[in-house]
C-alpha cells in the first residue's frame, strides 16, 4: 500500500510530549534540562494563576484518562478562597487494559510530568499534589520516585521554587493492585487509606475531594501537555487537531500488528493510516476483524468502520464508540470474538469493588454468561438476556465501571452478532479457542 | 512471628507518615513496608498497622482483601503473574498458563511444594507491546514465548537463588 | 395561609411538595407520603447510595438520580413513578435477586422482608437464572448475638454504618472486593457492642437475624403495641410483640424517635425481658410461714396484712419503686395519704439518680429505672413529703415502722433495694410487690405479684423530661395485680379491682389540669406517640454521631 506518512503524522519536532522520547537517559533531570526542561517554569511564575487556567481553557485541552474532560474547567470549577488546602492528584493507576501510554511517560521522562504538576499545582494554588500510581508499575515508581528527589534537589519543588513564592510537595504514592483506583473518587478513597471505593456524587471532587478539601485529578498524559501550552500559548494548541479535539495525543496500540507501541499523533488521524503506518500493519498479513478504539471499555469498530474512523472525540462518537485512554487493540480475523470478550467480561468481574449492587452483580453475571455463551452452553434466548442486562446496568451505579463492563458487551452483540450465533450454533467455538486456559 | 518493624523500617515508616496528611493516607505505603519485611500479612501484621496509624483494625483487613497486590498467606520465593487479559491472551498467554501449570504442578493461588514458585493471575500490566507477559516478583519478561518461559523456569529453578530475578527475558 | 420562609417547593409525581432546605428528595418524597423503595438509606446513618433502588427521574436530567443523594430544589420537577425509572428500579432489584437463595420458607424475615416486599410490587416473578450458577457463601455464621447468612446478605453496608457511627466499635466491615464481597467482624469473633440487636432491625433483608428470635415465631403472627422500654432512664421507644393466641412476648424493637432513641435501643433493654414469661415469676401472693411460701389469696392479703397496715398507718413505710408508671404514683400517694400514710421513699439507686442525664454516649442510662424524673416531679407538684435511703434507714433501724412495703418492684436487679432490705430491722414486717422471686425477699412477710411494665399502661417521664407513653401489650400474667389495684384493695379490705384501663386514663387526665406534667395533653389518646417534652429536667445531651 502505497502511503505518504509526512503528510499525516508529526516529525519529532513537531511532536509535544514525545519530542524527545527516545533521546538517552533522557529521565535524569540533566539531560531533561538540556532539551529544555522546566524552562516553562519561569514564564509561568511570571503569570497570574487564572491567566494559566485561562490559557489552558483556550488551548481546549481535554482530560487524556479516558473522560475527555475540558482540563481548564475542571480547574475553573475550585473553589480558591474556602482556606482549605487544594490538592492535585496525579491519575497514574494506568489500568485499563490495552493502555500503556502513561507508563512510557513515567519510565522515561518522568520530569515532563514533574514540570507538568508544577505549572498546574501553581495554576490551582495548590501546595501539596500526589502521584497515584498503579502497584504493578514498579519500575516506573522508581524512575519516578528518583526524579523527585532530583527536583527537589534542584529547587523545582519545595519551598519557594525558583523564587516564585510558590510552594510545593510531592509524594509519589503506590496503589496496590485496583483497578477502580484510576477513577478519580476511588483514587482519592484509596488515598486517605481505605477501599477504592468510589465516592457519591455531588459533592465533587473539585469542591470536597481528598479529605474535604477541592481536589484536582487529572491524567499523566493532560499534566504533561500543561508546560508546552504555557510556553507557547494556548492558541497555539489549537493549530493541531480539529473541532472539540484538539492538540495532540497518546495512542498505545497493541495486538496483532507488527509494531506495537505507543505513538503521539495529531488528533484527528485516519485510524486505518495509523495501524497501517505507524503500527505497520497486520501481522503475517492476517485480516482484520475489530478494532479497539480506547480501551477495553470502548465498544469495537467493525473492519468496515476502521476504513473511515479517525482518532479524535468526535468521529469515534459517530461509530457509538470513544476515543477513551487511546488503547487500540487491534483484533485479527483468526482471532475468536467471544474469547476476547470473556476475558473482558472477566477483567470487569474481578475488578468491581462491589459497592453498587448493579455493578458487583451484574459484572459477575455478565462474565458468566459470556462463558456460557463463548463454551458452547448458550441459547439464542441467552444472548437477548446478555444484551438486556448489560442495558440495565448502564446509568446505575456511582461511577462508570458498569458502563465499562457493559458496553462491550452491548457492542460486540451489535457489531458481531454472527460471532454470538456460531457459538450458539455449533455449540462452541468455530474457532476452537474458547474455553481453554483462564483465571 | 516478631511483629514489629526492624528499627530501619521504623524510620522508613516515619519518613513516610511525615509526607501524609493524616496517617490512615499512609496506610498503602506502610502496609508495603510491613508486606516487604513480613513477606505477608497475617492478621497480627494488620492489627500492627491499625495501632501504628490509628485506624480501626477493620479498615486494615478492608483495605488488605480490597488491594490484590497485598498477601494474607506466603507466597513462593518467584511469584509468576501472568496477564490472560485481552492482548496477552490474543498473543498466546493460554499456552504460557498451560507451560507453568505442567512445569510447577501447581494451579493459581498456589505454591510450589518446595515454596520457590507461586502462580497468580494478574490483570493487565500495561504492557500490552510486549504481550505475552508474565511479571515475575516485581520484574516484566516480556514477549515471551512458551518455550522462553519454560527456560525462565528452569533457570530460577537452576538454585541460582539470587534474591531478585534479575532477568534478562529478551 | 401564609407561606412559612423557610420552605422549598417542589413537584413530586404531579404532587406539590413542600419540603425543610437541604431536605434530601428521598426525605420530601417521604414527608409527603411518596414512598420510594430502599435498601442502603437509613435516616440514622450516613448515605452510602449503594443499593441504587431509589432512583428518580429529574426533569431536565437525562440521568436517573438516587433520591438519597439529591438535594431537593425550589421549583424542582421529579417523578419517582415513571416508565424509566420503573424499569430501571426492576433492573436493580433483579441484579439484587439474582444470587439470593430461594429460602424465605426457612428465612426469619419473611414477612417484613424488603426483598420480599418489593419483588411484589414490580411484579419480578420469572427468575432469569438457574439456581446452579448462583453464587454460593456461608449461610451460618456465628457473630455473636447474631447470625450471619452471606448468601442473603446485598451489602447495604448499613450494619456496617452502624457500627462505625453509631456504636463507633467498628467490629464489621466488607471485606474482599466485587461478588466475592462478604460482610464480616474483621477477626471473625464475636460482636463486640451493647447494640447488636440494632443489627438484625436494620438489616433490610434476612441476612442478619438475632439468635433471640431465629426460628421462634413467624411474624404474622405476632400482635404489635408501641410502648416505652423500662430499663433505664433513656425510655427508649420500642414496639412489643406479642403472639395473641399464647400471650407469650417474642420481641421488643426499637420505635424511632429521634428525640430519644433514633432507630436503636440497646441489648439488655431488647433481650433482658425473659423475666416477664419465666418460672421466676411471682404467680401469686405468698406469704412466709416457718421459713415456707404458702401460696394465699390476694383476698386474705387485703385481709389480713391489709387490716394491720391500717390499724397504725403512721408506722408504715411506704418504698415507691421507679419502675412505677406516674398514674401509679399518684394513686399510691393519694390513697394511701387519705388512709393516714405518710412516710415515703423511694426505691431505686441514689447514686445513679444524682446524675440522671450520665448515659454511655449513645442510650444507656446509668440510671437503670425509668420514672425517676416522674416521681420527683409528682412529689414535687404534690407537695409530698419523702426520705432519702439514708433517712429512711435511720428511722427503720430505730424501728419507728411495723410495716415497710416495697410497691411496684420490677425484673431481676431492682437497683438500690438490696441495702434498704438488708438494713431493715427483723422487727419490721416487709411487703414486697414485685414480679420476681429473688433471695433478697427471704426476709419478707408477704411477696405479691407485680405486673410487668408489659401488661400494664401509663406514663413514664425519662431522663431528658419527656413524657412517654406506657401500653399493656398482654393481659396480667397469672394473678398479678398493678399498683392501682394493690392500693385500692388495701383501702377496700377486698380483690374487686377497679378496671385497670379506666384508672390510668382517669388519673392521666388529671396530670395537665393540676400542672403536674405541664404541657401534657387532657386527654390520653390524644398523648402522641413520641411522647411530650414536658421540660422537668430540660434537654439532656442527644446522641451524638459520627457522620461520615
Amino acid at each position: 500500500m502505497s502511503v505518504n506518512a509526512t503528510s499525516v503524522f508529526l516529525t519529532d519536532e513537531q511532536k509535544i510530549l514525545f519530542k524527545y522520547i527516545s533521546k538517552d537517559n533522557l529521565h535524569s533531570i540533566s539531560v531533561y534540562e538540556s532539551t529544555g526542561g522546566y524552562s516553562s517554569l519561569k514564564k509561568a511564575f511570571s503569570m497570574k494563576p487564572d491567566q494559566i487556567i485561562d490559557e489552558v481553557k483556550k488551548s481546549g485541552l481535554r482530560g487524556r484518562g479516558g473522560a475527555g474532560f475540558p482540563t481548564g474547567n475542571k480547574w475553573g470549577f475550585v473553589p480558591y478562597h474556602l482556606g482549605k488546602p487544594i490538592y492535585l492528584l496525579c491519575n497514574a493507576d494506568e489500568s485499563e487494559p490495552g493502555t500503556f501510554k502513561d507508563r512510557v511517560i513515567l519510565e522515561k521522562n518522568p520530569h515532563s510530568l514533574i514540570e507538568g504538576i508544577i505549572v498546574s499545582s501553581f495554576a490551582t494554588r495548590c501546595h501539596k499534589s500526589y502521584i497515584y500510581i498503579r502497584g504493578e508499575y514498579t519500575h516506573a515508581a522508581k524512575v519516578v520516585e528518583k526524579a523527585i528527589e532530583e527536583a527537589y534537589a534542584k529547587g523545582y519543588l519545595g519551598k519557594n521554587i525558583l523564587g516564585s513564592g510558590h510552594d510545593l510537595d510531592l509524594v509519589l504514592h503506590r496503589g496496590a493492585g485496583a483497578y477502580i483506583c484510576g477513577e478519580e473518587t476511588g483514587l482519592i478513597s484509596s488515598l486517605e487509606g481505605k477501599k477504592g471505593y468510589p465516592k457519591l456524587k455531588p459533592p465533587f471532587p473539585a469542591v470536597s475531594g481528598f479529605l474535604g478539601c477541592p481536589t484536582v485529578v487529572n491524567n499523566v498524559e493532560t499534566l504533561c501537555a500543561v508546560p508546552w501550552i504555557i510556553e507557547k500559548g494556548g492558541e497555539a494548541y489549537t493549530q493541531y487537531g480539529r473541532g472539540q479535539s484538539k492538540g495532540t495525543k497518546l495512542f498505545s496500540i497493541s495486538g496483532w500488528v507488527n509494531k506495537p507501541g505507543t505513538y503521539e499523533v495529531e488528533m484527528g488521524v485516519p485510524l486505518k493510516d495509523f495501524i497501517q503506518d505507524l503500527a505497520g500493519g497486520m501481522r503475517d498479513g492476517a485480516k482484520l476483524k475489530a478494532v479497539i478504539p480506547g480501551g477495553s471499555s470502548t465498544p469495537p469498530l467493525t473492519l468496515q468502520e476502521v476504513e473511515t474512523a479517525n482518532l479524535d472525540y468526535e468521529s469515534m462518537t459517530t461509530f457509538g464508540t470513544f476515543l477513551g485512554s487511546g488503547a487500540i487493540i487491534v483484533v485479527p480475523e483468526h482471532h475468536c470474538i467471544l474469547k476476547l470478550l470473556e476475558h473482558l467480561s472477566e477483567f470487569y468481574w474481578d475488578e468491581s469493588c462491589g459497592q453498587c449492587t448493579p455493578c458487583r452483580e451484574g459484572t459477575g453475571w455478565l462474565y458468566k454468561m459470556v462463558k456460557k455463551i463463548a463454551h458452547g452452553h448458550g441459547t439464542p434466548a441467552d444472548i437477548d438476556s446478555l444484551n438486556k442486562t448489560a442495558k440495565s446496568m448502564m446509568g446505575t451505579t456511582i461511577c462508570a465501571l458498569a458502563d465499562a463492563a457493559a458496553m462491550p458487551v452491548l457492542g460486540f452483540i451489535k457489531k458481531f452478532p454472527a460471532d454470538f450465533q456460531a457459538h450458539v450454533d455449533h455449540k462452541g467455538c468455530p474457532l476452537n479457542q474458547c474455553g481453554g486456559s483462564s483465571h | 512471628m516478631n511483629i514489629t518493624f526492624t528499627p530501619e523500617n521504623q524510620v522508613r515508616f516515619e519518613k513516610i507518615i511525615s509526607k501524609y496528611e493524616t496517617k490512615a493516607s499512609a496506610l498503602l505505603p506502610t502496609l508495603w513496608l510491613a508486606q516487604e519485611q513480613f513477606g505477608y500479612l497475617t492478621n497480627e501484621a494488620m492489627d500492627y498497622v491499625a495501632q501504628l496509624l490509628d485506624m480501626a483494625p477493620a479498615h486494615v483487613y478492608e483495605a488488605v482483601t480490597f488491594y490484590v497486590m497485598f498477601k494474607r498467606k506466603d507466597m513462593g520465593k518467584y511469584c509468576l503473574q501472568i496477564c490472560n487479559n485481552i492482548t496477552c491472551s490474543m498473543m498466546g498467554s493460554d499456552k504460557l498458563i498451560q507451560v507453568a501449570k505442567e512445569e510447577l504442578h501447581i494451579n493459581f493461588n498456589e505454591v510450589t511444594e518446595d515454596k520457590l514458585f507461586s502462580l497468580v493471575p494478574v490483570q493487565c500490566l500495561g504492557s500490552c507491546d510486549t504481550a505475552p507477559v508474565v511479571q515475575v516478583n516485581e520484574e516484566y519478561c516480556e514477549n515471551l514465548t512458551p518455550e522462553k518461559f519454560k527456560e525462565l523456569i528452569h533457570r530460577l529453578r537452576s538454585g541460582k537463588r539470587e534474591e531478585r530475578p534479575g532477568l534478562s527475558c529478551q | 395561609m401564609s407561606e412559612a420562609p423557610n420552605q422549598i417547593k417542589l413537584t413530586i409525581n404531579g404532587q406539590e411538595v413542600s419540603a425543610k432546605p437541604g431536605m434530601t428528595v428521598f426525605q420530601a418524597a417521604q414527608t409527603a407520603g411518596i414512598f420510594i423503595p430502599h435498601y442502603c438509606y437509613h435516616p440514622d446513618l450516613s448515605i452510602a447510595g449503594v443499593c441504587r433502588m431509589c432512583m428518580c427521574e429529574i426533569e431536565k436530567n437525562p440521568r436517573l438520580q438516587i433520591s438519597c443523594n439529591t438535594l431537593a430544589t425550589e421549583g424542582m420537577v421529579v417523578r419517582t413513578d415513571s416508565p424509566k425509572v420503573t424499569e430501571t428500579v426492576q433492573s436493580v432489584l433483579e441484579l439484587h435477586l439474582i444470587n439470593h437463595p430461594l429460602d424465605c420458607p426457612i428465612c426469619d424475615k419473611a414477612g417484613e422482608c424488603k426483598l420480599q416486599d418489593y419483588y411484589k410490587d414490580y411484579g419480578l416473578y420469572k427468575s432469569r437464572i438457574e439456581y446452579e450458577s448462583k453464587n454460593h457463601k456461608p449461610k451460618v455464621v456465628d457473630i455473636g448475638s447474631i447470625v450471619l447468612d452471606d448468601e442473603r446478605c446485598i451489602l447495604c453496608t448499613r450494619c456496617v454504618r452502624f457500627t462505625a457511627e453509631v456504636t463507633k466499635t467498628h467490629e464489621l466491615g466488607i471485606f474482599n472486593r466485587g461478588d466475592r464481597s462478604v460482610l464480616r467482624t474483621y477477626d471473625e469473633k464475636a460482636l463486640r457492642n451493647e447494640y447488636t440487636g440494632n443489627l438484625a432491625d436494620i438489616c433490610p433483608v434476612g441476612a442478619l437475624t438475632a439468635k433471640e428470635f431465629r426460628f421462634k415465631q413467624r411474624v404474622w403472627f405476632l400482635d404489635r403495641k408501641d410502648s416505652v422500654c423500662t430499663q433505664c432512664a433513656r425510655g427508649c421507644n420500642v414496639t412489643v410483640s406479642v403472639n395473641p393466641q399464647t400471650t407469650k412476648l417474642y420481641r421488643v424493637e426499637p420505635r424511632r424517635n429521634p428525640d430519644v432513641n433514633q432507630s436503636w435501643m440497646c441489648d439488655t433493654g431488647r433481650w433482658n425481658v425473659h423475666y416477664v414469661g419465666d418460672q421466676t415469676r411471682i404467680k401469686s401472693p405468698l406469704v412466709s410461714l416457718k421459713g415456707q411460701w404458702v401460696e394465699e389469696t390476694w383476698e386474705s392479703f387485703f385481709k389480713a396484712a391489709g387490716q394491720a397496715i391500717l390499724a397504725q398507718p403512721k408506722k408504715v413505710l411506704v418504698g415507691l419503686s421507679a419502675y412505677m408508671t406516674n398514674e401509679e404514683m399518684m394513686d399510691a400517694l393519694e390513697t394511701l395519704s387519705q388512709l393516714g400514710v405518710s412516710q415515703f421513699t423511694w426505691l431505686l439507686d441514689e447514686k445513679t439518680v444524682e446524675d440522671r442525664q450520665a448515659f454511655d454516649g449513645i442510650l444507656k442510662h446509668h440510671d437503670q429505672t425509668p420514672n425517676a424524673a416522674g416521681f420527683l416531679q409528682i412529689m414535687e407538684k404534690t407537695k409530698t413529703p419523702w426520705m432519702k435511703h439514708e433517712e429512711a434507714i435511720k428511722k427503720l433501724q430505730a424501728k419507728e415502722y411495723d410495716h415497710f412495703i416495697l410497691l411496684g418492684l420490677e425484673g431481676v436487679t431492682m437497683p438500690g433495694v438490696a441495702d434498704l432490705l438488708v438494713k431493715t430491722p427483723k422487727e419490721t414486717a416487709v411487703i414486697v410487690h414485685a414480679t420476681t422471686q429473688v433471695a433478697l425477699f427471704e426476709k419478707a412477710s408477704w411477696v405479691l405479684p407485680n405486673t410487668s411494665s408489659f401488661e400494664k399502661s401509663g406514663t413514664v417521664v425519662n431522663a431528658l423530661g419527656i413524657l412517654q407513653k406506657l401500653q399493656a401489650s398482654m393481659p396480667w400474667q397469672h394473678i398479678s395485680r398493678d399498683v392501682h389495684a394493690l392500693v385500692f384493695g388495701i383501702k377496700q379490705g377486698n380483690d374487686r379491682t377497679v378496671s385497670p384501663t379506666a384508672r390510668y386514663q382517669t388519673v392521666f387526665k388529671r396530670f395537665s389540669n393540676e400542672a403536674i406534667f405541664p404541657g401534657a395533653r387532657s386527654d390520653w389518646r390524644k398523648m402522641p406517640a413520641s411522647g411530650v417534652n414536658i421540660g422537668v429536667v430540660g434537654r439532656a445531651e442527644g446522641i451524638k454521631y459520627a457522620k461520615r
